[in-house]
C-alpha cells in the first residue's frame, strides 16, 4: 500500500513539473509585456528595461524557469537582490510586494473555508435528495428532485451569487462594506458564518444538483444487482437495503467525483470569491491574470490548484480500497 | 393437515408500453413438507416469475397479480397475494428462503460472508441488531451453517469475502444463507446452472441432505431435466406461462403425455443408448408473452396438431385433463401417452 502511494506521489510530482513548465510557456507566448504595464504614462524604453530587470524577465525563459526551480528548493533573492524569499519559494510578486508563498498561505484559509463549507452542504443535500429520489423513483419526491436538478444545473453561479448577495444585503443579513473581510472562525464564529454562508449556498446549489443526479443514477443502477435481490429475499427492510447494501456500492462513482471536485475547489472558486469579495486564491489569481500580469502568482496558484487536484485523486483511489475488498492493495 | 404451499389460479402480468406481458396464467399447484417439486420449462416460461410471486418479491407498482398463494407453517399462515409487505417480509428468509442461479453476483461483494449470514439470522431472531450477545450468537450460528454445508475450516473462512471463494463454494454459502433460519420452504432457482458439471452433483446432493435435515418443501426451478430426474418427486412442465403437464417423475419421463414435454425429453443427449444419435430440437421459438398465439400456445410448434380432429388447436385452448391420478396435461390429443421420442 505504501509502495503504491509512493509510486503515485512520484508520478504526481512529474505532472506538477510539467504543469509549471507549461504555465511558463503560455505566459511567455502572451503578446503582453508585464514590464510595460507598471511603466505608467511617461514610459521610456529605459524604464521598461529597468522593470524587466526588476521582474527578472531580462534573461531567457529557461533561465527564468531554472531560477524558479532553485527558489522552490533553496529559496532565492528577487528584485535585484532587494528581497529574499525562503524555500519553498514560488517566486516574488512585484505588484503586491510579497513573496508568493507567503501571499498564498495568507489567502488559503479563505479558500479552504469556502471549499469545506460548500462541500459539506452540497454532499448532504445532493446525496440525501438522490437517495430519496431513487427510493421513490417515479413518484413525487423523484419529480421534485428532478425539478431541483434542472434548476440547479441551469442556474449560473454568478447570477445566483449576485441574487443572494443583493437579497441578503437588502434584508440586512450582511453588511456589504465588511463582507468578505477575513475573520477567523475561532475569533468570531458568527461573523465568519455570515461571511461565508451565502457563498456556500451559491457554490453548493449547482453541485448539489449534479450530485443528486449522480447519486440517484448510481443507486438505481445498483438496485438491479443480484445481491440486492438476495438481501430482499433475506427479509431485509427496504431502507436498510438502500442504506447498507445499496449505498456502499453506489458510493464509488460519487466518491471519485467528490474527491476531484473538492480538490479542484481548493485551487480557488473564482466567480464566487469575486462576487462575495472573499480574498481567496481565486480572487488573487483573477487579479494576477486580468490586471497585473503577475507571473509568479499565476504559476503559484496554478501549481497549488493542480497539486490539490492530484492529491485528492490519490486519496480517492486509496479510499476505494477501503470501500471494496476486491481492490484492496496488499 | 393443510398443505405447506397451495397456489390457486395465480396470474402475474406486467403492463409495459408495448403491451401486457402475461408471465404466468392461471397457475395452480401445491407442495408438502419433505417433497421436491421441479418446475421445468424454457426461458421465459414463467418459472422464476411464479417463484418470485411466492416470495412476494414482485414490484407492486409494476405488476398485476391475481389468485391465491397460501403458505401454511403450522402456527402462522399467510396468503401472500393479499398480505401487507411487512407480513411477507417477516416470513421471507425465515419460513421461505430462496437460492439463486448465479452465486457470483448474488452475494454482496463488499461484505464478509459472516456479515451477510449473521444479518439474515439477526433480522429474524436477534431483536436488537446491535446487541453484542445477539451478534456473538449469530456468528456462532453462521460458522455452524458453513460447517453444515460442507465448507472446510468454516471458523476462518467466515471472515472472508465472496471473491475469495470458488463458484461451488459460493453456492454452498448461498445455501447456508438461505437455510440459516431453518426455513419450511426453499425455492431453488436454477441452483446449478452457473456451476461446473462436477460441482453440480455435489450441490444437488447437498440440497437433498439439507431437505432431510430441515424437513423442507423444495421447489426446484430448472431447465435441466437431468437435474430434475435426480432429485425431484413431482414435475410441473411450464410453457408460455401455463402449466402444460404435471405428474410424478415417472409420469413425466416414462408416461409422457404432452407434446411439449416429449420435445423437451427428445432434446436431451443420452449416454445409455449405445449409438450416437441426433438430438431432436423443438422447431421454432417460444411465443412472445405480449402476443400469445390464439388457441394452444404450443400449437405453432406442435407436430401433433394435424392429428387432432376433435378440436382446432389453433383456435381453442385446451383445459387441464387428468390422464391418471396426479398426472394431468393440457392437450386435445386422443392418445393418452406419447411414444418416448424417436430413436429411443
Amino acid at each position: 500500500m505504501l509502495k503504491y502511494i509512493g509510486k503515485r506521489a512520484m508520478a504526481n510530482g512529474l505532472i506538477l513539473v510539467a504543469i509549471s513548465m507549461i504555465t511558463y510557456l503560455i505566459f511567455w507566448a502572451l503578446p503582453v509585456n508585464p514590464a510595460s504595464i507598471s511603466c505608467g504614462t511617461h514610459c521610456t524604453p529605459q524604464k521598461i528595461a529597468a522593470n524587466e530587470h526588476l521582474l527578472g524577465l531580462d534573461v531567457p525563459i529557461w533561465v527564468q524557469y531554472g531560477r524558479f526551480v532553485k527558489g522552490l528548493v533553496v529559496g532565492a533573492n528577487y528584485a535585484d537582490g532587494q528581497v529574499h524569499c525562503s524555500a519553498p519559494s514560488l517566486g516574488y510578486s512585484v505588484p503586491t510586494n510579497t513573496c508568493v508563498t507567503t501571499l498564498l498561505a495568507q489567502k488559503f484559509p479563505v479558500t479552504l473555508s469556502l471549499a469545506i463549507g460548500a462541500f459539506i452542504l452540497w454532499m448532504l443535500i445532493g446525496m440525501s435528495m438522490g437517495i430519496v429520489a431513487a427510493r421513490y423513483r417515479g413518484r413525487w419526491p423523484d419529480k421534485a428532485a428532478n425539478a431541483f436538478v434542472l434548476t440547479g444545473t441551469s442556474l449560473p453561479t454568478f447570477l445566483l451569487g449576485l441574487l443572494l448577495l443583493i437579497g441578503a444585503t437588502l434584508a440586512h443579513w450582511i453588511d456589504p462594506i465588511t463582507q468578505g473581510l477575513w475573520v477567523a472562525p475561532w475569533s468570531d464564529p458568527i461573523g465568519f458564518f455570515k461571511n461565508f454562508i451565502f457563498a456556500w449556498i451559491t457554490l453548493a446549489i449547482t453541485s448539489a444538483a449534479i450530485y443528486t443526479r449522480l447519486t440517484r443514477g448510481s443507486v438505481i443502477e445498483t438496485s438491479s444487482e443480484d445481491f440486492i435481490r438476495t438481501a430482499r429475499a433475506k427479509g431485509v427492510s427496504e431502507w436498510r437495503i438502500l442504506l447498507k447494501h445499496n449505498l456502499r456500492t453506489s458510493l464509488a462513482p460519487i466518491i471519485s467525483q467528490a474527491g476531484l471536485d473538492f480538490g479542484g475547489l481548493l485551487g480557488g472558486a473564482v466567480i464566487t470569491e469575486k462576487v462575495f469579495n472573499l480574498q481567496g486564491l481565486g480572487n488573487v489569481a483573477i487579479t494576477a491574470v486580468l490586471q497585473t500580469y503577475d507571473l509568479p502568482i499565476l504559476v503559484g496558484t496554478t501549481l497549488i490548484a493542480a497539486a490539490f487536484y492530484l492529491v485528492f485523486n490519490l486519496i480517492v483511489d486509496v479510499a476505494y480500497s477501503f470501500l471494496d475488498p476486491r481492490v484492496r492493495i496488499s | 393437515m393443510s398443505r405447506l404451499l397451495e397456489v390457486k389460479d395465480l396470474s402475474v402480468s406486467f403492463p409495459t408500453d408495448a403491451g401486457v406481458v402475461r408471465a404466468t396464467q392461471n397457475l395452480s399447484f401445491h407442495l408438502d413438507r419433505g417433497e421436491t417439486l421441479a418446475i421445468v420449462g424454457e426461458s421465459g416460461s414463467g418459472k422464476s416469475v411464479s417463484s418470485m410471486a411466492i416470495m412476494g418479491l414482485h414490484n407492486p407498482g409494476r405488476t398485476e397479480i391475481s389468485g391465491e398463494i397460501n403458505l401454511n407453517f403450522g402456527e402462522n399462515n399467510l396468503e401472500v397475494v393479499s398480505a401487507p409487505e411487512e407480513k411477507i417480509r417477516a416470513i421471507r428468509g425465515k419460513n421461505v428462503a430462496m437460492i439463486f442461479q448465479d452465486p457470483m453476483s448474488s452475494l454482496h461483494p463488499y461484505y464478509s460472508i459472516g456479515n451477510q449470514l449473521t444479518e439474515s439470522w439477526l433480522i429474524h431472531n436477534g431483536g436488537n441488531l446491535d446487541s453484542k450477545t445477539a451478534k456473538a450468537k449469530a456468528w456462532e450460528r453462521a460458522v455452524e451453517m458453513l460447517d453444515l454445508v460442507g465448507i472446510p475450516d468454516a471458523g476462518r473462512r467466515v471472515k472472508e469475502f465472496p471473491h475469495q471463494f470458488s463458484g461451488g463454494m459460493r453456492q454452498r454459502v448461498m445455501i447456508a444463507l438461505a437455510l440459516i433460519n431453518g426455513p419450511d420452504l426453499l425455492i431453488a432457482d436454477e441452483p446449478t446452472t452457473a456451476l461446473d458439471v462436477t460441482v453440480q452433483a455435489q450441490i444437488l446432493g447437498l440440497l437433498k441432505d439439507m431437505q432431510k435435515e430441515f424437513n423442507m418443501g423444495v421447489i426446484l426451478i430448472t431447465h435441466d431435466l437431468g437435474v430434475v430426474a435426480e432429485v425431484s418427486d413431482r414435475i410441473n412442465v411450464m410453457y408460455a406461462g401455463k402449466l402444460v403437464e404435471e405428474g410424478t417423475v415417472d409420469d413425466i419421463f416414462y408416461r409422457t403425455s404432452h407434446p411439449y414435454t416429449q420435445g423437451l425429453l427428445n432434446s436431451i443427449p443420452r449416454v445409455d443408448s449405445g449409438v450416437a444419435e441426433k438430438l431432436v430440437a423443438i422447431p421454432g421459438q417460444p411465443p412472445s408473452l405480449i402476443a400469445l398465439p390464439k388457441g394452444c400456445a404450443f400449437s405453432p410448434r406442435c407436430e401433433y396438431v394435424r392429428q387432432v380432429s376433435s378440436h382446432d388447436c389453433k383456435v381453442e385452448i385446451p383445459d387441464s385433463i387428468e390422464v391418471a391420478s396426479g398426472h394431468s396435461r393440457k392437450c386435445f390429443l386422443k392418445e393418452t401417452y406419447l411414444p418416448a421420442g424417436k430413436g429411443r
